[in-house]
């Protein structure tokens, strides 16, 4: 079942959207060769909680991390720990924090130094790729135009668009129906209405899209071994265009 | 965070719990954290198995004539359910 947001809830959504905002560009700045993941997940639980809130991920179905931090062929819920970031790498970070009861859920990939040309393609086209399936969640689009779009640009460039993990809906529980897969044909699925709050989110690899998860139950990987990035959004559909809720 | 792409109509099997190996049709979800799973059997579609995503192996085949109808409100029996199992289940997916 679909959860329709009223005026206040949104609200309250874009709280916790704030702050989730402002702790990436916290974790942003600290990314740089040597330093560790799990000295990224302790700067975001610091300023999650100096804000109020409480971070989403930390215990979620066991998860032991305030953020998903996975590097390079690491698609996504890579568990924060003592690897070392290196020149070259890219690190994508997941965060979600609550707040009045309210989720928000945003992922960004920073490269770490200078990485090559083809992962840097790989960040942008992804990115891209994000905003292009937001610019279709307008009133009256179905919920496959935003899936067809981020897969069409991705599939553009040659890369590949992970299948096996979705998006979501967002909002008093981080993962609410629907579904959002970042693959499929337009025009299918429920038709987007005002009030609808989604997370969309593009894990795009560089070769493969098809991914396995490792023995820890949670880092999923690509399973040829090539890197993949990741960036998300929380939306708001309104009557208009639709609203970033994790964007300062 | 992203979540597990689990279709209704998708073949699971259990990986926790005293029907540890048992293998279901996902024939509903609950806040994307619980899946309702029937096997025909001792789990009808009437009675589904409550159980965890995080329970459950999940595997390729989905009984796609299973999902349209759950999807479009109509009725299936359990017979239909363990027909699609017999079908689709191959042990090699594991």
């Amino acid at each position: 079942m679909i959860i329709l947001k009223s005026e206040r809830e949104i609200n309250y959504l874009r709280d916790a959207g704030r702050i989730v905002a402002e702790t990436h560009e916290e974790v942003k700045n600290a990314v740089k060769p040597g330093v560790t993941t799990l000295d990224l997940d302790r700067i975001a639980e610091e300023y999650i909680k100096g804000r109020g809130a409480i971070p989403a991920f930390k215990g979620y179905h066991g998860f032991n991390g305030n953020i998903c931090s996975s590097i390079n062929e690491e698609v996504v819920h890579g568990i924060p720990g003592l690897r070392k970031l290196e020149t070259g790498d890219n690190v994508s970070i997941d965060i979600g924090a609550v707040i009045n009861g309210y989720n928000g859920d945003a992922a960004i990939t920073v490269p770490v130094g200078e990485i090559d040309a083809e992962v840097q393609k790989l960040l942008d086209v992804t990115e891209e790729s994000l905003y292009k399936g937001i610019e279709q969640a307008i009133v009256g689009n179905r919920l496959s135009d935003i899936s067809h779009a981020v897969q069409s640009h991705a599939e553009e460039y040659g890369f590949g668009v992970v299948r096996d993990y979705v998006g979501h809906g967002i909002g008093r529980s981080m993962h609410e129906d629907p579904q959002v897969p970042n693959y499929g044909n337009p025009g299918r699925g429920p038709r987007l209405k005002a009030g609808m709050t989604l997370a969309i989110e593009p894990m795009i690899n560089l070769g493969t899209y098809e991914v396995k998860t490792l023995d820890d139950g949670w880092t999923v990987v690509t399973l040829d071994g090539k890197r993949s990035a990741h960036f998300e959004h929380s939306i708001a559909i309104t009557d208009g265009k639709p609203e970033i809720l994790t964007k300062l | 965070m992203s979540v597990v792409n689990i279709s209704i109509g998708q073949l699971v099997t259990s990986n926790a719990g005293r029907d540890q190996t048992n293998i279901y049709l996902v024939v509903g979800t609950q806040q994307n954290k619980f899946l309702l799973l029937a096997n025909g059997r001792e789990r009808t579609f009437k009675n589904p198995k409550q159980k965890n995503i995080r329970h459950v192996n999940v595997l390729k085949p989905i009984a796609q004539g299973v999902a349209e109808k759950i999807q479009s409100g109509m009725k299936i029996t359990d017979e239909e359910i363990r027909q699609a199992i017999k079908i689709l289940y191959k042990p090699d997916d594991l």
